[in-house]
């Protein structure tokens, strides 16, 4: 499986978010590195197929991102999420691997795994606006799990998480993205550690670094400061 | 078994490596399901509170035919604009709870989910109102189609209103704003009722009619842009 993203771009206005972006993800965990307003959104939902570039073209195996094809093979975590007040954590998961396609069946079991998976099960009968706020976040990440995606998106995964649970993702992540393609954005570099192969780093809507993590393990942090004091 | 023939025998039927697994996998499709089975799944995801709610509409309006007022024809009338209202309500709720983005990015996409809850609220109004009408036409000993053109127009402009105000900001994030405007309809609905009759006296039977199925054309059209701005992220 691989995603190509050549020359994307996008313009809000007379604002450009993503100025013409080109890359090309395989299998394994590529952090998006970036501080608030450097583009990592913008780039993530036009990969998740919900924002249609102003230019350029996104394909995962040729297979065009605006599609039903895609979307089948996408998990999707977007930034801010919300949620149905009277839908518990195990109604949320069924209701949205639903709109997945997956068969009743396999979404039950699914659904208890991954409850399982990120430590919910106990609360699992409870609704969601009565969770914190990392609870919630684990709920997000498990619904982006529902269907076993072979693209793996996720938009600041960590916010709102404790270093218990971030290290658990970080597992969690690391796992999945043996024979996956995950991308997920932060703005902290720590949370790349270990589990990142490859690093990507923007800044007004373009790439400043795109490397290993293993290669600029010890600088990431000092270029990465430098470009936020820019 | 022990360790030592466990590894033994790994080492015999060591599994041979991954060969065109890229090819194997793009082979694989997802499961097809059709737009009905989504359909009758998201069906299950309607609050209870709707159907309830539905219910008693359909009870408050049967008794006021069996209650035999003359009046019953315009209390229908008055009571319809609510059916329309909770519908375009419940096609909103992925907005109001923000959930269009996680939505869009599913495999159906928020324009399914949007036209999926638009057609069952949609078969719920219909059967309400094909229940209905034969039972005041008969009370009234008019025709269906007459009892039709009186009590339909309150309800088919609450949903072009509530539908505009949905793609708009101030309707998208105001979940009592469909509510409000169906309470204004029904209202004018039952005190104007003498003065529309007035105005209509004379007014030909077609010409109603005609109104009718305008105004259903419209709410037709309504639907559709609802859905197409269902296709646009915001």
């Amino acid at each position: 499986m691989k995603i190509k993203v050549d020359r994307v771009s996008k313009h809000f206005k007379n604002k450009i978010a993503v100025d013409r972006v080109s890359f090309e993800l395989q299998e394994g965990v590529t952090g998006l590195l970036g501080a608030n307003g450097a583009g990592k959104t913008t780039l993530l939902r036009m990969m998740a197929g919900i924002l249609e570039p102003s230019g350029g073209e996104i394909k995962a195996n040729d297979i065009p991102v605006f599609t039903e094809e895609y979307r089948a093979l996408l998990g999707y975590l977007p930034q801010n999420f919300g949620y149905y007040p009277d839908f518990s954590a195990r109604k949320f998961l069924m209701y949205i691997a639903s709109l997945k396609g997956i068969e009743k069946k396999v979404a039950v079991s699914k659904t208890e795994e991954l409850l399982e998976v990120v430590g919910l099960s106990d609360v699992a009968n409870k609704k969601i606006r009565t969770f914190s706020g990392g609870m919630k976040q684990r709920v997000g990440i498990a619904q982006a799990l529902l269907n076993d995606p072979r693209i793996l998106i996720l938009d600041e995964p960590t916010a709102g998480l404790d270093p218990g649970e971030r290290a658990r993702f970080r597992d969690l992540i690391g796992e999945i993205g043996k024979n996956n393609i995950v991308l997920f954005s932060t703005h902290i570099v720590s949370d790349l550690e270990r589990v990142a192969g490859r690093v990507l780093m923007m800044r007004d809507g373009a790439f400043v670094y795109d490397g290993e993590w293993s290669n600029a393990e010890g600088d990431l942090e000092a270029l990465y400061l430098k470009e936020i004091k820019r | 078994m022990n360790n030592n023939r466990k590894e033994l025998l790994r080492q015999a039927f060591a599994l041979p490596k991954p060969e065109k697994r890229d090819t194997f996998l793009a082979t694989l499709r997802p499961r097809s399901v059709s737009m009905t089975e989504f359909i009758f799944t998201q069906a299950g995801y309607i609050r209870k509170s709707v159907w309830v709610i539905m219910l008693m509409i359909l009870g408050v309006s049967a008794w006021c035919v069996l209650r035999g007022s003359e009046q019953m024809e315009r209390m229908v009338a008055a009571i319809l604009p609510f059916v329309a209202a909770i519908a375009v309500f419940e096609t909103q709720r992925s907005y109001i709870y923000e959930m269009t983005e996680m939505e869009a990015s599913t495999r159906f996409s928020l324009r399914s989910v949007v036209f999926a809850k638009m057609l069952i609220m949609g078969l719920v109004a219909f059967g309400l109102i094909a229940i209905i009408t034969p039972m005041i036409a008969f009370a009234m000993e008019t025709s269906i189609l007459m009892t039709g053109v009186h009590i339909l127009p309150p309800y088919l402009l609450t949903m072009i209103v509530c539908l505009h105000l949905e793609r708009m900001n101030v309707g998208r994030n105001n979940m009592y704003l469909s509510v409000a405007i169906a309470a204004a309809v029904s209202v004018s609905t039952f005190l104007l009722g003498d003065h529309v009759a007035f105005l209509l006296t004379g007014v030909s039977s077609l010409l109603l009619v005609m109104v009718t199925i305008l105004l259903l054309v419209v709410t037709l059209l309504e639907c559709r842009r609802t859905l197409n701005y269902a296709e646009v992220f915001v």
